[in-house]
């Protein structure tokens, strides 16, 4: 079953090793195709039967991954004609999330509050809680909901001041002589109802989580903020040294 | 025998207070966290805790869905998890039972320095299927600026965690590396630890994306559901990429820790 491949980058190896049914496999490998231009838009892709030849399959299964492909709406078979790219697979402007303090300042700017709510917290603990929606030409990107002690936060931030700016990039947490680090986790998970409102993805679109936490030097939590991103947009890039 | 902390309290405070690790605030965060995840880590808290002892019957299916308020299949999706992380075992009709206390977190933490790195795939790549390998390069010149090679020795697995797949590995090693070391070293161990005195520097792309056909089957997970892929480049002395990998993992427990100084 030796392949070769009409893309620039040559096959590596052949389908036949242990692993996914054949046509799943043709489908991740059509979509690399038309991802990375092999394929070019609106440009017509080879027959079912070259297909089939090139990587040793059956015509039948080369006809069920293009299928697949259509549904998804990046080709279209026109009777006689061929097959034809429509579109390559959306790929967004992806959000870096900030390494340091500067770059955070750096990312807020760039984002535009299109929603805030300043609050009490619930719990009675003395808190006080905002929530900010932040966009992207006009697109949600992201949603912050944050709280903070009043009594430890200093300079504490005016309502106008919440309103405006992350609670992260506070003039309070400026001075590392009295505050932590910027503590942060990442996971990723599921837009419930509301989350998908706010950032008008469908419910349970991926969303990653991005808790911070800071606290004052006797480890008093002075911040707590957890953004709610658009999974898709999403990228952390990091460098580091071997050994 | 039930659960003292979750008859407490509500299914929602509860979880989020398990997902914070404990007895941290109430403060309303998201419900961002799939409802099975969140009775993972219950569960496995109230085994950890003792409310759930070792050796003892957990409450039926039923009664735990009324309790949180869930699905059956949702309690049953959690149960599962835990029966094959070897926490609870269960035998038809007499219920499921408490096994094991848990060893170590669910959660995959996605390393930020070499030595993490090494480490976690030291632990992690024990258990592993050889795959079908891809018929692509990775295009890594958005992360790196490291100079390609002509020759990559490829290899493409699936990694088992808790019996479950959890990664789509791929890597590429510098071929020349690759015969010098022999294909044989590659059955037997991690791929990081074999190229380990080969690098010098490494760029890491971590990114979020949703489970192709492929993928969903690979991971057994349904299509469109959350991944996580994590793109490396590593590169030598002479700023030759010599290792590149791609990994693609399912993205429920995968979990990064980086401070903003």
């Amino acid at each position: 079953m030796g392949v070769s491949s009409a893309a620039a980058a040559g096959p590596l190896v052949d389908l036949d090793a242990a692993g996914a049914p054949i046509y799943l496999q043709l489908i991740t490998i059509f979509r690399r195709q038309i991802a990375l231009g092999g394929w070019p838009v609106d440009a017509r892709i080879p027959t079912i039967e070259a297909l089939a030849r090139q990587y040793g399959v059956a015509n039948g299964t080369v006809r069920q991954a293009l299928t697949f492909l259509e549904r998804e709406g990046l080709i279209r078979r026109m009777r006689r004609r061929g097959t034809f790219v429509l579109k390559q697979p959306d790929q967004p402007e992806k959000l870096n999330l900030p390494r340091t303090r500067q770059e955070l300042r750096a990312l807020l700017t760039k984002l535009k509050i299109s929603d805030a709510l300043v609050g009490e917290a619930p719990d009675g603990e003395g808190m006080r809680t905002v929530q900010l929606r932040f966009s992207r030409r006009d697109i949600p990107v992201m949603v912050e909901r944050a709280r903070f002690n009043p009594l430890l936060l200093s300079p504490c931030p005016t309502n106008s001041e919440l309103l405006k700016c992350s609670l992260l990039a506070s003039e309070g947490l400026k001075d590392r002589r009295r505050c932590s680090e910027i503590a942060r986790t990442i996971i990723i998970g599921t837009a419930d109802a509301e989350t998908a409102r706010q950032l008008e993805v469908p419910v349970n679109a991926a969303v990653a989580v991005v808790r911070h936490r800071v606290a004052d030097r006797k480890g008093r939590l002075l911040v707590e903020s957890e953004w709610l991103l658009r999974g898709d947009l999403l990228s952390i890039t990091e460098h580091f040294a071997a050994h | 025998m039930n659960a003292k902390a979750s008859t407490r309290t509500t299914f929602r405070k509860d979880a989020r207070a398990a997902h914070e690790g404990g007895a941290r605030s109430a403060f309303a965060f998201s419900d961002a966290t799939p409802i099975y995840v969140r009775l993972i880590l219950l569960f496995r808290r109230n085994i950890e805790s003792g409310d759930w002892p070792v050796g003892e019957r957990i409450p039926v299916l039923n009664s735990l869905a009324e309790q949180f308020g869930v699905s059956r299949a949702t309690v049953r999706q959690a149960m599962s998890f835990l029966e094959n992380e070897g926490l609870v075992s269960g035998a038809r009709g007499r219920g499921t039972f408490v096994v094991a206390k848990p060893e170590r977190e669910p959660w995959l933490d996605i390393a930020d320095d070499w030595k993490a790195l090494v480490r976690q795939s030291e632990m992690f790549e024990a258990d592993w299927v050889e795959i079908a390998k891809p018929l692509w390069e990775p295009n890594l010149s958005d992360i790196t600026d490291g100079k390609a090679l002509d020759k990559y020795h490829v290899i493409r697995r699936v990694l088992m965690r808790n019996h479950l797949p959890y990664l789509i590995g791929t890597s590429y090693v510098d071929q020349r590396i690759a015969d010098a070391v022999g294909l044989g070293d590659f059955a037997k161990r991690p791929v990081l630890e074999i190229i380990d005195p080969y690098l010098a520097h490494i760029d890491q792309s971590t990114a979020v994306d949703t489970a192709d056909a492929e993928t969903a089957y690979l991971l057994q997970i349904p299509l469109s559901t959350p991944t996580v892929i994590v793109r490396r480049a590593g590169l030598n002395k002479k700023g030759e990429i010599v290792y590149q990998s791609e990994g693609i993992f399912r993205g429920d427990f995968v979990r990064l820790t980086r401070a903003i100084d």
